[in-house]
Protein backbone atom coordinates (compact mmCIF):
# COMPACT_ATOMS: atom_id res chain seq x y z
CA UNK A 1 0.00 0.00 0.00
CA UNK A 2 1.25 3.36 -0.60
CA UNK A 3 1.32 5.95 1.27
CA UNK A 4 -1.55 8.08 -0.89
CA UNK A 5 -3.60 5.04 -1.06
CA UNK A 6 -3.99 4.99 3.03
CA UNK A 7 -6.85 6.33 4.63
CA UNK A 8 -6.78 9.68 6.39
CA UNK A 9 -6.79 9.95 9.38
CA UNK A 10 -10.10 10.15 11.92
CA UNK A 11 -8.96 12.38 14.15
CA UNK A 12 -5.62 14.54 13.60
CA UNK A 13 -3.90 15.88 16.20
CA UNK A 14 -3.96 19.56 17.00
CA UNK A 15 -1.90 21.46 19.32
CA UNK A 16 -2.62 20.87 23.17
CA UNK A 17 -2.83 24.16 25.22
CA UNK A 18 -2.41 24.42 28.94
CA UNK A 19 -5.66 24.62 29.62
CA UNK A 20 -6.72 21.73 27.63
CA UNK A 21 -4.10 19.84 29.38
CA UNK A 22 -5.20 20.77 32.64
CA UNK A 23 -7.91 19.58 32.41
CA UNK A 24 -7.58 16.28 30.98
CA UNK A 25 -4.85 15.74 33.92
CA UNK A 26 -7.40 16.76 36.87
CA UNK A 27 -10.06 14.73 35.08
CA UNK A 28 -12.45 17.46 34.21
CA UNK A 29 -12.53 17.19 30.54
CA UNK A 30 -15.33 14.76 29.21
CA UNK A 31 -13.80 12.80 26.30
CA UNK A 32 -16.85 14.02 24.25
CA UNK A 33 -15.71 17.71 25.07
CA UNK A 34 -12.03 16.57 24.28
CA UNK A 35 -10.04 18.35 21.21
CA UNK A 36 -9.48 16.32 18.26
CA UNK A 37 -6.75 13.43 18.89
CA UNK A 38 -7.45 13.79 22.79
CA UNK A 39 -10.79 11.66 23.43
CA UNK A 40 -8.84 8.25 24.05
CA UNK A 41 -6.23 9.67 26.35
CA UNK A 42 -9.43 11.60 28.41
CA UNK A 43 -10.86 8.06 28.59
CA UNK A 44 -7.44 6.49 29.82
CA UNK A 45 -7.08 8.85 32.22
CA UNK A 46 -10.65 8.82 33.51
CA UNK A 47 -9.58 5.09 33.86
CA UNK A 48 -6.56 5.69 35.42
CA UNK A 49 -8.41 7.60 38.31
CA UNK A 50 -11.30 5.38 38.35
CA UNK A 51 -12.76 3.09 41.27
CA UNK A 52 -10.74 0.99 43.07
CA UNK A 53 -10.51 -2.74 41.58
CA UNK A 54 -11.57 -5.59 44.20
CA UNK A 55 -7.86 -6.88 43.90
CA UNK A 56 -6.62 -3.44 45.06
CA UNK A 57 -8.39 -3.57 48.60
CA UNK A 58 -7.55 -7.06 49.36
CA UNK A 59 -4.42 -6.00 51.74
CA UNK A 60 -7.14 -4.04 54.45
CA UNK A 61 -6.73 -6.85 57.26
CA UNK A 62 -3.26 -7.09 57.09
CA UNK A 63 -3.46 -3.00 56.96
CA UNK A 64 -5.56 -2.96 59.98
CA UNK A 65 -3.45 -5.86 61.51
CA UNK A 66 -0.12 -4.18 61.09
CA UNK A 67 -2.12 -0.44 62.41
CA UNK A 68 -3.40 -2.18 65.64
CA UNK A 69 0.12 -3.65 66.20
CA UNK A 70 1.80 -0.61 65.75
CA UNK A 71 -0.75 1.07 68.59
CA UNK A 72 -0.43 -1.57 71.17
CA UNK A 73 3.31 -1.59 70.66
CA UNK A 74 3.64 2.44 71.12
CA UNK A 75 1.30 2.12 74.05
CA UNK A 76 3.70 -0.63 75.91
CA UNK A 77 7.09 -0.58 74.01
CA UNK A 78 9.04 2.12 72.30
CA UNK A 79 8.69 2.44 68.66
CA UNK A 80 10.57 3.77 66.23
CA UNK A 81 12.47 7.58 66.68
CA UNK A 82 9.38 9.05 66.62
CA UNK A 83 8.54 7.20 70.04
CA UNK A 84 6.68 10.00 72.62
CA UNK A 85 8.34 7.89 75.08
CA UNK A 86 11.39 9.21 77.66
CA UNK A 87 14.29 6.86 77.84
CA UNK A 88 13.28 6.38 81.62
CA UNK A 89 9.98 5.48 80.85
CA UNK A 90 11.28 2.02 79.27
CA UNK A 91 11.15 -1.20 80.77
CA UNK A 92 13.48 -2.12 82.77
CA UNK A 93 16.46 -4.63 81.09
CA UNK A 94 16.03 -7.80 82.13
CA UNK A 95 19.10 -9.41 83.87
CA UNK A 96 20.84 -11.31 80.56
CA UNK A 97 22.64 -14.85 81.98
CA UNK A 98 26.39 -14.71 82.41
CA UNK A 99 28.83 -16.50 80.32
CA UNK A 100 30.20 -19.58 81.74
CA UNK A 101 34.00 -17.82 81.44
CA UNK A 102 33.46 -15.01 84.44
CA UNK A 103 32.84 -11.73 84.14
CA UNK A 104 32.70 -10.69 80.71
CA UNK A 105 29.15 -11.97 79.22
CA UNK A 106 27.44 -10.96 75.85
CA UNK A 107 24.77 -9.18 75.21
CA UNK A 108 21.50 -11.29 74.35
CA UNK A 109 19.06 -8.89 72.13
CA UNK A 110 21.59 -9.35 68.99
CA UNK A 111 24.33 -7.22 69.86
CA UNK A 112 27.81 -7.37 68.42
CA UNK A 113 29.14 -8.89 71.75
CA UNK A 114 30.51 -5.67 73.31
CA UNK A 115 32.39 -7.09 76.62
CA UNK A 116 29.95 -5.50 79.36
CA UNK A 117 31.54 -3.78 82.01
CA UNK A 118 30.16 -1.76 85.56
CA UNK A 119 28.09 -0.17 84.00
CA UNK A 120 26.09 -2.68 82.21
CA UNK A 121 25.99 -4.34 85.45
CA UNK A 122 24.46 -1.56 87.23
CA UNK A 123 21.53 -1.54 83.72
CA UNK A 124 20.65 -4.69 84.37
CA UNK A 125 22.57 -6.52 81.59
CA UNK A 126 24.72 -8.46 83.59
CA UNK A 127 24.00 -11.76 86.29
CA UNK A 128 24.10 -10.41 89.93
CA UNK A 129 27.14 -11.78 91.20
CA UNK A 130 27.67 -14.46 93.74
CA UNK A 131 27.04 -11.89 96.92
CA UNK A 132 24.38 -10.49 95.34
CA UNK A 133 22.08 -13.79 94.82
CA UNK A 134 19.23 -14.74 96.73
CA UNK A 135 17.61 -18.00 97.36
CA UNK A 136 13.89 -18.69 96.59
CA UNK A 137 12.52 -16.45 99.67
CA UNK A 138 14.86 -13.51 98.65
CA UNK A 139 17.63 -13.72 101.28
CA UNK A 140 20.86 -13.11 100.26
CA UNK A 141 23.64 -15.59 101.44
CA UNK A 142 25.15 -13.32 103.28
CA UNK A 143 22.51 -12.58 105.39
CA UNK A 144 22.01 -16.38 106.55
CA UNK A 145 25.75 -16.16 107.41
CA UNK A 146 25.35 -13.60 109.02
CA UNK A 147 22.58 -15.13 110.86
CA UNK A 148 24.52 -18.11 111.60
CA UNK A 149 27.00 -16.26 113.64
CA UNK A 150 24.95 -14.64 115.37
CA UNK A 151 22.88 -18.00 116.70
CA UNK A 152 26.22 -19.36 117.60
CA UNK A 153 27.28 -16.38 119.51
CA UNK A 154 24.01 -16.72 121.43
CA UNK A 155 24.30 -20.61 121.74
CA UNK A 156 28.40 -19.56 123.47
CA UNK A 157 26.37 -17.37 125.77
CA UNK A 158 23.47 -19.37 126.73
CA UNK A 159 26.27 -21.94 127.33
CA UNK A 160 28.45 -19.15 129.61
CA UNK A 161 25.45 -18.31 131.57
CA UNK A 162 25.07 -21.99 132.71
CA UNK A 163 28.23 -22.06 133.17
CA UNK A 164 28.27 -19.49 135.36
CA UNK A 165 25.16 -20.29 137.00
CA UNK A 166 26.97 -23.50 137.60
CA UNK A 167 29.82 -22.80 138.97
CA UNK A 168 28.09 -19.70 141.22
CA UNK A 169 25.15 -21.65 142.63
CA UNK A 170 25.93 -25.00 142.59
CA UNK A 171 26.83 -27.02 146.22
CA UNK A 172 30.10 -27.36 144.90
CA UNK A 173 30.67 -23.85 143.53
CA UNK A 174 32.25 -22.56 147.09
CA UNK A 175 34.95 -25.24 146.92
CA UNK A 176 35.52 -24.97 143.17
CA UNK A 177 36.47 -20.85 144.19
CA UNK A 178 39.37 -20.32 143.89
CA UNK A 179 41.43 -19.31 147.23
CA UNK A 180 41.58 -15.18 145.80
CA UNK A 181 37.54 -15.63 145.88
CA UNK A 182 36.83 -14.24 142.44
CA UNK A 183 33.41 -14.74 141.24
CA UNK A 184 34.23 -16.37 138.94
CA UNK A 185 36.63 -18.58 139.93
CA UNK A 186 36.78 -21.62 138.23
CA UNK A 187 33.65 -20.51 135.73
CA UNK A 188 33.83 -21.75 132.45
CA UNK A 189 35.54 -20.11 129.79
CA UNK A 190 36.93 -17.84 132.97
CA UNK A 191 39.71 -18.68 132.00
CA UNK A 192 42.92 -20.84 133.34
CA UNK A 193 43.33 -20.05 137.29
CA UNK A 194 46.56 -18.74 138.14
CA UNK A 195 48.88 -19.79 140.18
CA UNK A 196 48.08 -21.19 143.58
CA UNK A 197 49.70 -21.72 146.40
CA UNK A 198 48.77 -25.27 146.11
CA UNK A 199 51.58 -25.83 142.70
CA UNK A 200 50.37 -26.07 139.67
CA UNK A 201 48.85 -29.67 140.00
CA UNK A 202 46.29 -27.80 141.84
CA UNK A 203 44.92 -25.39 139.88
CA UNK A 204 41.59 -25.92 137.97
CA UNK A 205 41.44 -25.19 134.07
CA UNK A 206 38.09 -23.66 134.32
CA UNK A 207 36.05 -26.93 133.05
CA UNK A 208 32.08 -26.75 132.26
CA UNK A 209 31.71 -28.87 135.38
CA UNK A 210 32.76 -29.68 138.53
CA UNK A 211 35.38 -32.41 138.62
CA UNK A 212 34.64 -33.52 142.31
CA UNK A 213 34.57 -31.91 145.13
CA UNK A 214 37.57 -30.17 146.32
CA UNK A 215 39.63 -26.98 145.49
CA UNK A 216 41.81 -27.99 142.98
CA UNK A 217 38.44 -29.22 140.97
CA UNK A 218 39.61 -29.50 137.38
CA UNK A 219 41.03 -31.04 134.39
CA UNK A 220 44.35 -30.79 136.19
CA UNK A 221 45.10 -32.93 138.97
CA UNK A 222 44.02 -32.71 142.20
CA UNK A 223 45.09 -32.99 145.73
CA UNK A 224 43.00 -36.60 146.07
CA UNK A 225 45.58 -37.57 142.95
CA UNK A 226 48.73 -36.30 145.24
CA UNK A 227 48.28 -32.59 145.64
CA UNK A 228 48.15 -30.71 148.72
CA UNK A 229 45.88 -31.57 151.39
CA UNK A 230 42.41 -29.02 151.08
CA UNK A 231 43.13 -25.59 153.23
CA UNK A 232 41.02 -22.58 152.77
CA UNK A 233 42.35 -19.44 152.48
CA UNK A 234 42.12 -17.13 155.55
CA UNK A 235 40.04 -13.97 155.54
CA UNK A 236 43.72 -11.97 154.90
CA UNK A 237 44.69 -14.31 152.43
CA UNK A 238 41.69 -13.33 150.33
CA UNK A 239 41.52 -9.46 150.86
CA UNK A 240 45.36 -9.64 150.28
CA UNK A 241 44.75 -11.17 147.06
CA UNK A 242 41.85 -9.51 146.41
CA UNK A 243 43.07 -5.55 146.82
CA UNK A 244 46.31 -6.33 146.67
CA UNK A 245 46.86 -8.70 144.22
CA UNK A 246 44.80 -6.72 141.84
CA UNK A 247 41.50 -7.59 139.95
CA UNK A 248 42.96 -10.72 138.85
CA UNK A 249 44.07 -12.49 141.14
CA UNK A 250 46.07 -16.11 141.19
CA UNK A 251 44.21 -19.03 141.07
CA UNK A 252 40.70 -17.41 140.34
CA UNK A 253 40.48 -15.14 137.32
CA UNK A 254 39.08 -12.14 136.44
CA UNK A 255 36.28 -11.18 138.88
CA UNK A 256 34.26 -9.53 136.01
CA UNK A 257 34.66 -12.62 133.58
CA UNK A 258 37.18 -10.99 131.27
CA UNK A 259 39.95 -12.51 130.22
CA UNK A 260 42.33 -13.02 132.73
CA UNK A 261 45.94 -13.02 132.48
CA UNK A 262 47.87 -15.93 132.07
CA UNK A 263 49.76 -17.02 134.80
CA UNK A 264 54.06 -17.70 134.70
CA UNK A 265 54.60 -20.58 134.67
CA UNK A 266 57.65 -21.20 137.42
CA UNK A 267 61.22 -22.06 136.06
CA UNK A 268 61.75 -25.63 136.21
CA UNK A 269 64.82 -26.73 137.62
CA UNK A 270 67.57 -27.41 135.10
CA UNK A 271 68.99 -30.72 135.95
CA UNK A 272 72.32 -31.65 134.46
CA UNK A 273 71.59 -33.74 131.11
CA UNK A 274 73.10 -36.90 131.08
CA UNK A 275 75.66 -37.24 128.03
CA UNK A 276 74.37 -39.61 125.79
CA UNK A 277 76.56 -40.85 122.82
CA UNK A 278 76.08 -39.87 119.27
CA UNK A 279 73.97 -42.22 117.54
CA UNK A 280 75.45 -41.54 114.21
CA UNK A 281 78.79 -42.94 115.50
CA UNK A 282 78.38 -45.76 117.35
CA UNK A 283 81.52 -47.33 115.59
CA UNK A 284 85.03 -46.29 116.80
CA UNK A 285 86.75 -44.52 114.51
CA UNK A 286 89.18 -46.28 112.45
CA UNK A 287 92.44 -44.59 111.21
CA UNK A 288 92.41 -43.14 108.15
CA UNK A 289 94.31 -44.97 105.18
CA UNK A 290 96.89 -42.86 103.84
CA UNK A 291 95.79 -40.98 100.00
CA UNK A 292 96.30 -42.63 97.24
CA UNK A 293 97.45 -40.49 95.27
CA UNK A 294 100.15 -39.07 97.39
CA UNK A 295 103.98 -39.33 95.38
CA UNK A 296 105.01 -42.03 97.50
CA UNK A 297 102.09 -44.38 97.18
CA UNK A 298 102.76 -47.41 94.76
CA UNK A 299 99.15 -47.76 94.47
CA UNK A 300 99.03 -43.89 92.95
CA UNK A 301 97.30 -43.77 89.19
CA UNK A 302 96.58 -47.18 89.31
CA UNK A 303 93.04 -46.73 89.41
CA UNK A 304 92.61 -45.09 86.13
CA UNK A 305 94.38 -47.99 84.15
CA UNK A 306 92.31 -49.44 81.95
CA UNK A 307 91.70 -53.25 83.17
CA UNK A 308 93.32 -55.74 80.85
CA UNK A 309 91.11 -58.30 79.30
CA UNK B 1 -11.09 11.83 48.48
CA UNK B 2 -12.58 12.11 52.24
CA UNK B 3 -14.04 15.65 51.92
CA UNK B 4 -14.71 18.24 55.13
CA UNK B 5 -14.14 15.41 58.06
CA UNK B 6 -11.57 14.46 56.80
CA UNK B 7 -9.65 16.52 59.71
CA UNK B 8 -11.75 14.96 62.66
CA UNK B 9 -10.55 11.59 60.89
CA UNK B 10 -7.16 12.33 61.02
CA UNK B 11 -7.66 13.30 64.12
CA UNK B 12 -9.51 9.85 65.02
CA UNK B 13 -6.90 7.65 62.91
CA UNK B 14 -4.43 9.67 65.35
CA UNK B 15 -5.77 8.81 68.40
CA UNK B 16 -5.72 4.38 67.28
CA UNK B 17 -9.57 4.89 65.99
CA UNK B 18 -9.41 2.10 63.20
CA UNK B 19 -12.76 3.02 61.38
CA UNK B 20 -10.95 5.95 60.90
CA UNK B 21 -7.81 4.49 59.72
CA UNK B 22 -9.96 2.68 57.44
CA UNK B 23 -11.52 5.29 56.00
CA UNK B 24 -7.91 6.36 55.41
CA UNK B 25 -6.77 3.47 53.61
CA UNK B 26 -9.52 2.67 51.41
CA UNK B 27 -9.32 6.19 50.37
CA UNK B 28 -5.93 6.09 49.36
CA UNK B 29 -4.66 2.86 49.09
CA UNK B 30 -5.45 1.94 45.37
CA UNK B 31 -4.08 5.32 44.08
CA UNK B 32 -0.96 4.50 45.87
CA UNK B 33 -1.16 1.17 44.30
CA UNK B 34 -1.00 1.82 40.88
CA UNK B 35 1.25 4.50 41.60
CA UNK B 36 3.66 2.35 42.97
CA UNK B 37 2.82 -0.70 40.34
CA UNK B 38 3.67 1.69 38.01
CA UNK B 39 6.96 3.49 39.37
CA UNK B 40 8.20 -0.72 40.71
CA UNK B 41 6.49 -3.00 39.11
CA UNK B 42 5.92 -6.04 41.26
CA UNK B 43 6.89 -4.08 44.48
CA UNK B 44 3.38 -2.32 44.55
CA UNK B 45 2.29 -4.42 47.59
CA UNK B 46 5.49 -4.59 49.65
CA UNK B 47 6.41 -1.12 48.90
CA UNK B 48 2.80 0.01 50.12
CA UNK B 49 2.68 -2.13 53.29
CA UNK B 50 6.39 -0.31 54.06
CA UNK B 51 4.63 3.24 53.02
CA UNK B 52 1.78 2.63 55.76
CA UNK B 53 3.59 1.37 58.49
CA UNK B 54 5.46 4.95 58.01
CA UNK B 55 2.37 6.73 57.66
CA UNK B 56 0.87 4.90 60.89
CA UNK B 57 4.16 6.38 63.05
CA UNK B 58 3.60 9.52 61.66
CA UNK B 59 0.03 9.97 61.92
CA UNK B 60 0.25 11.58 65.36
CA UNK B 61 2.68 14.55 64.21
CA UNK B 62 1.37 15.84 61.16
CA UNK B 63 -0.99 18.32 60.69
CA UNK B 64 -2.71 20.15 57.42
CA UNK B 65 -5.38 19.38 55.08
CA UNK B 66 -6.57 16.44 53.01
CA UNK B 67 -3.97 17.92 50.03
CA UNK B 68 -1.21 17.81 52.08
CA UNK B 69 -1.56 14.08 53.58
CA UNK B 70 -1.95 12.81 49.95
CA UNK B 71 1.05 14.66 49.28
CA UNK B 72 2.95 13.36 52.40
CA UNK B 73 1.51 9.88 52.04
CA UNK B 74 3.18 9.79 47.91
CA UNK B 75 6.08 11.41 49.40
CA UNK B 76 6.92 8.48 51.68
CA UNK B 77 5.86 6.07 48.87
CA UNK B 78 8.67 7.60 46.13
CA UNK B 79 10.99 7.44 48.63
CA UNK B 80 9.99 3.52 49.05
CA UNK B 81 9.83 3.06 45.78
CA UNK B 82 13.28 5.03 44.80
CA UNK B 83 14.72 3.04 47.45
CA UNK B 84 13.74 -0.09 45.66
CA UNK B 85 14.33 0.43 42.24
CA UNK B 86 18.20 1.49 43.22
CA UNK B 87 18.20 -1.33 44.70
CA UNK B 88 16.63 -3.57 42.01
CA UNK B 89 19.19 -1.15 39.23
CA UNK B 90 21.87 -3.20 41.66
CA UNK B 91 20.65 -6.20 40.61
CA UNK B 92 20.29 -5.57 36.77
CA UNK B 93 16.34 -7.24 36.69
CA UNK B 94 13.26 -5.60 35.12
CA UNK B 95 9.92 -6.70 36.91
CA UNK B 96 6.98 -7.11 34.82
CA UNK B 97 3.99 -7.23 36.32
CA UNK B 98 2.06 -10.36 34.46
CA UNK B 99 -1.27 -9.82 35.36
CA UNK B 100 -1.03 -6.28 33.98
CA UNK B 101 0.14 -7.20 30.57
CA UNK B 102 -2.99 -9.89 30.50
CA UNK B 103 -5.34 -6.57 31.27
CA UNK B 104 -4.00 -4.87 27.94
CA UNK B 105 -6.28 -5.46 24.77
CA UNK B 106 -5.43 -8.27 22.50
CA UNK B 107 -5.40 -7.31 18.40
CA UNK B 108 -7.82 -9.88 18.00
CA UNK B 109 -10.13 -8.91 20.96
CA UNK B 110 -12.52 -5.68 19.55
CA UNK B 111 -13.89 -5.36 22.78
CA UNK B 112 -10.81 -4.80 24.80
CA UNK B 113 -9.28 -2.82 22.19
CA UNK B 114 -12.40 -0.62 23.08
CA UNK B 115 -10.90 2.18 25.39
CA UNK B 116 -13.73 2.17 27.29
CA UNK B 117 -13.61 -1.11 28.49
CA UNK B 118 -9.71 -0.29 29.81
CA UNK B 119 -9.84 -0.84 33.61
CA UNK B 120 -8.00 1.04 35.97
CA UNK B 121 -4.99 -1.30 36.33
CA UNK B 122 -4.66 -1.36 32.28
CA UNK B 123 -4.92 2.31 31.98
CA UNK B 124 -2.01 2.41 34.56
CA UNK B 125 -0.08 -0.04 32.84
CA UNK B 126 0.03 2.05 30.00
CA UNK B 127 1.20 4.87 31.36
CA UNK B 128 3.80 3.17 32.66
CA UNK B 129 5.31 2.54 29.24
CA UNK B 130 6.11 6.74 29.01
CA UNK B 131 9.16 7.36 29.99
CA UNK B 132 9.75 7.81 34.24
CA UNK B 133 9.53 10.96 34.75
CA UNK B 134 6.96 11.47 32.78
CA UNK B 135 5.03 9.15 34.01
CA UNK B 136 5.66 9.85 37.58
CA UNK B 137 4.10 13.30 36.69
CA UNK B 138 1.29 12.01 35.52
CA UNK B 139 0.30 9.21 37.45
CA UNK B 140 0.81 12.03 40.46
CA UNK B 141 -1.50 14.20 38.80
CA UNK B 142 -4.14 11.95 37.86
CA UNK B 143 -3.88 9.05 40.06
CA UNK B 144 -3.07 10.52 43.37
CA UNK B 145 -5.08 14.20 42.48
CA UNK B 146 -2.28 16.42 43.24
CA UNK B 147 -1.84 19.71 41.86
CA UNK B 148 1.41 21.17 39.47
CA UNK B 149 3.01 22.40 42.75
CA UNK B 150 2.24 19.43 44.85
CA UNK B 151 4.20 17.70 42.60
CA UNK B 152 6.94 19.97 41.68
CA UNK B 153 7.67 19.44 45.47
CA UNK B 154 7.37 15.91 45.40
CA UNK B 155 9.58 15.13 42.46
CA UNK B 156 12.02 17.87 43.05
CA UNK B 157 11.31 19.63 40.10
CA UNK B 158 10.08 22.75 38.89
CA UNK B 159 6.66 23.60 38.32
CA UNK B 160 7.46 24.62 34.96
CA UNK B 161 9.38 21.20 33.80
CA UNK B 162 6.44 19.16 35.93
CA UNK B 163 3.72 21.16 33.15
CA UNK B 164 6.54 20.87 30.27
CA UNK B 165 6.57 16.65 31.12
CA UNK B 166 3.00 16.36 31.81
CA UNK B 167 2.38 18.25 27.96
CA UNK B 168 4.60 15.74 26.39
CA UNK B 169 3.32 12.59 28.18
CA UNK B 170 0.08 13.67 26.99
CA UNK B 171 0.76 14.08 23.30
CA UNK B 172 2.96 10.49 23.71
CA UNK B 173 -0.38 9.07 24.71
CA UNK B 174 -2.37 10.75 22.24
CA UNK B 175 -0.15 8.91 19.69
CA UNK B 176 -0.03 5.87 21.39
CA UNK B 177 -3.65 5.28 21.27
CA UNK B 178 -4.21 6.52 17.81
CA UNK B 179 -1.34 4.60 15.82
CA UNK B 180 -3.36 1.47 18.41
CA UNK B 181 -6.37 2.35 16.72
CA UNK B 182 -4.91 2.77 13.15
CA UNK B 183 -3.27 -0.35 13.50
CA UNK B 184 -5.16 -2.35 15.66
CA UNK B 185 -2.06 -3.76 17.29
CA UNK B 186 -1.10 -3.38 20.91
CA UNK B 187 -0.25 -1.08 22.35
CA UNK B 188 3.83 -0.14 21.75
CA UNK B 189 6.07 0.88 24.39
CA UNK B 190 7.54 4.00 23.56
CA UNK B 191 11.08 3.19 26.06
CA UNK B 192 11.94 4.83 29.03
CA UNK B 193 14.62 7.42 29.34
CA UNK B 194 13.49 9.46 26.37
CA UNK B 195 11.87 12.60 26.35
Amino acid sequence: MFPAEMPEDPSPMVPLDADTAERLLSGRLDPDDAPPGYAEVARLLQAASGPADPAEVVGEAAAMSEFRTARRRRGVAPGHRDRPWGRAAQPPAAPAPASGRGGVGRRQDGGRGRPLGVGDRRRGRVRPSVRDRRDRRGVRPSVVRGRLVALALAGAVVVAGVGVWTAGGSPFSRELRSPSGGPAAGGPGAGAPAASRYGPDASGAGSLRPAGPGVGAGTGASWVTGGWPPSLPSARERATARHGAGATSHGGGSSQGAKPIRPTKPPKPQQPKPERPKPGNPKPEKPRPEKANEPGNPKAGKAKEPASP
Amino acid sequence: MIGPSFEAVLAAAADGDELAFRALWRDLQPALLRYLNAFAPGSGEDLASETWLRIIRGLGHFSGDERAFRAWVFTVARHRAVDRWRRGSRRHDELVPLDALTHLPAPDDPAGAAVDAISGRAAVAMIATLPRDQAEVVLLRVVGGLDVAEVAAITGKRPGNVRVLAHRALRRLAEQLARQSRVGGPVESGGRGGR
